[in-house]
């Protein structure tokens, strides 16, 4: 719009969330929303959806937060003329400018095979792999990072029986309690925990 | 369980930091009593809390209330403190609720005994448990040497534990096991500071005070001192008569005694508990105070007028070269014998036990000495046997040569 695109007469055809109109050519866009990140599939479902409109459009966007533009390969959009546009709450920036969608090709005999279509899929499933995994890796940081601020770092945990060096324990009713505070670092919790199995000679 | 002379401390780990604790005695009820009629049937022995609602009159307490550790060791033949031991074990199992339901295998049981108790003590307590297994309370039990508890709980692998209750004292060295072929025992406790102090009263002119256990026991408390020097703080008591005075009041009783210019004696107290070896207390002798002899009880030689700076050092002394700076450096005080205060206006003059120790040793030739108390006096022994049995694999089975180990009682 900032470069003398207008609002399409026509609603944008689905999944596209704009259409707008510059030099006869239509342009369609998907917007692609911060709160996308929390779902899972989300991103990956609205770039697949991006494909569907090649035909019904000559220029594709894809408009996707800043932040989520470092796991998203510009190289990926410009083989397949999508743009993308990167924006926050203070600027936009076109980051890699769309090819023009070239005539609808002849279809293929029915029966056959597109292989135009396969390779976007195929290209579309190892984005997708490779996205998948970087959330995950982010989704298990942010709870590590949850976990830490609700235990505290550096409070002491209880010595509990658990924490002890003992093969088998010698309570059959009690299991995790805390232990008597005169166990605390205790070096006979080591040595008596080894009788019979050190060799050794009695001093008595 | 911790059977000391006076009380028997007992509990599983469930107890947190103390123990329960009930006097180590029991009461032999005369079947024709008002007591016994009303709430038969009752046990022929009477232990725990109940026993002061049986006593009848002072002529029962002789013969009826029996103390079966009084100086750490039973008589093999002494069937009454058999019993009286065979009760407090019982009752000690079921004082506390147990959840069979939660699948309760029965106790890991750790008794602990005097460190000189001959092997028939350690065969008949064993016994007594075998006995009263018939509800399944005992999976397994062991019996260990008190010092030995003591240094456990204590926190210390390698140190010399002085034990000293009403009786007698032992020195035990400890280097992750009791060295037993070095222990020393002394034929002298907390009775012979009573004994001292009921004479000082008799010279006092307290004659018919002397002649009573409890008042002696808490004159000796509130007045006894040990010196650091007992030449110099003779001589210092009689230069200020003032600043060591000893007076005493019973409290809520008119009864109250003074030492007026003999108040020097009260250091004579704490110094005979120490070192018996003063010329001074041989006109004591001379007068009729039992001089503390030398006896042999089971196996072990209870030296008499040995003192403790000698008694460290001979037992030391048994134990390999190369252990014994590390013995010298960690010395654990234990008992009750051991608690003595110092005064603030009469520091340096008075001093506490592990002062009196380490004064002792230095002036034998040991200077790299460390002596301290054990960290809790009253539980020191029964932390050391809840810690043993939690530590200790199931499956060191016992062994009557080394003395240690679980003696399984159920499958």
């Amino acid at each position: 719009m900032a470069m003398g695109a207008k609002p399409s007469p026509d609603k944008p055809t689905p999944p596209a969330d704009m259409s707008l109109v510059l030099d006869n050519e239509r342009i369609l866009v998907v917007i692609l929303r911060s709160d996308a990140l929390l779902e899972r599939g989300k991103v990956v479902d609205t770039i697949l959806g991006l494909s569907s409109l090649r035909n019904a459009a000559n220029q594709l966007y894809l408009a996707a937060p800043r932040l989520l533009g470092t796991s998203l390969d510009a190289q990926v959009f410009r083989n397949y003329g999508i743009g993308l546009i990167l924006f926050d709450d203070r600027h936009i920036e076109e980051a890699v400018p769309p090819s023009p969608v070239p005539a609808a090709t002849p279809q293929q005999p029915a029966g056959g095979i597109d292989t135009a279509v396969l390779g976007e899929l195929v290209t579309l499933k190892s984005m997708y792999v490779e996205m998948e995994r970087n959330i995950s890796e982010l989704r298990e940081q942010f709870s590590l990072f949850q976990e830490k601020l609700e235990t505290g770092i550096n409070t002491p945990k209880p010595l509990t029986t658990a924490d002890v060096l003992h093969e088998q324990s010698v309570f059959t009713n009690s299991t995790g309690q805390d232990l008597p505070p005169f166990f605390n670092n205790n070096p006979w919790l080591e040595v008596l925990s080894r009788r019979g199995r050190e060799d050794h000679t009695f001093a008595g | 369980m911790d059977f000391g002379t006076s009380d028997f401390k007992f509990g599983p780990i469930t107890c947190g930091e103390e123990p329960r604790i009930v006097n180590n005695r029991g009461y032999f009820p005369e079947r024709n009593s008002v007591m016994y009629r009303a709430f038969e049937p009752t046990a022929d022995v009477i232990v725990g809390e109940d026993v002061p609602l049986y006593l009848q009159s002072s002529e029962d307490l002789s013969s009826r209330l029996v103390y079966p550790m009084r100086n750490g060791i039973i008589e093999r033949s002494d069937e009454n403190a058999w019993r009286v031991v065979n009760a407090l074990c019982n009752f000690g199992l079921k004082s506390f609720k147990v959840e069979r339901d939660n699948g309760f295998q029965g106790y890991y049981v750790v008794a602990s005994l005097s460190s000189v108790s001959p092997r028939y003590m350690y065969e008949h307590l064993m016994e007594i448990f075998k006995q009263s297994n018939e509800d399944g309370f005992v999976r397994a039990v062991t019996v260990i040497p008190q010092p030995f508890a003591v240094a456990i709980g204590h926190g210390v692998t390698t140190c010399v534990v002085i034990e000293s209750g009403h009786g007698n004292s032992q020195i035990c060295p400890i280097s992750k096991y009791p060295v037993r072929t070095a222990q020393v025992a002394l034929n002298r406790g907390g009775g012979e500071a009573n004994a001292i102090t009921s004479e000082i009263l008799r010279d006092a002119g307290y004659g018919d005070l002397a002649a009573e256990e409890t008042f002696v026991r808490r004159v000796k408390e509130a007045i006894g001192l040990v010196p650091a020097d007992l030449d110099d703080a003779t001589k210092e008591a009689k230069r200020s008569p003032k600043k060591l005075r000893a007076k005493y009041k019973v409290p809520g009783t008119r009864v109250e005694i003074d030492l007026g210019k003999d108040s020097w004696s009260r250091f004579l107290i704490g110094e005979y508990v120490f070192n018996p070896n003063h010329e001074i207390f041989e006109s004591y002798f001379g007068r009729g105070m039992p001089r503390p002899k030398d006896v042999k009880i089971g196996e072990t030689v209870f030296r008499g007028m040995l003192d403790f700076g000698d008694a460290i050092i001979m037992s030391v002394e048994r134990c390999p070269v190369e252990l014994q700076p590390l013995l010298y450096r960690e010395v654990v005080l234990s008992g009750g014998n051991f608690n003595w205060s110092v005064p603030p206006r009469l520091d340096g003059v008075a001093v506490d036990a592990p002062t009196k120790i380490k004064l002792l040793l230095r002036d034998k030739g040991i200077k790299n000495v460390s002596v301290k108390m054990t960290k809790s006096p009253q539980f020191s022994v029964w932390h050391g046997c809840i810690i043993y049995g939690f530590a200790v694999p199931d499956e060191y089975e016992w062994d009557w040569q080394r003395l240690e180990g679980w003696l399984k009682l159920a499958s």
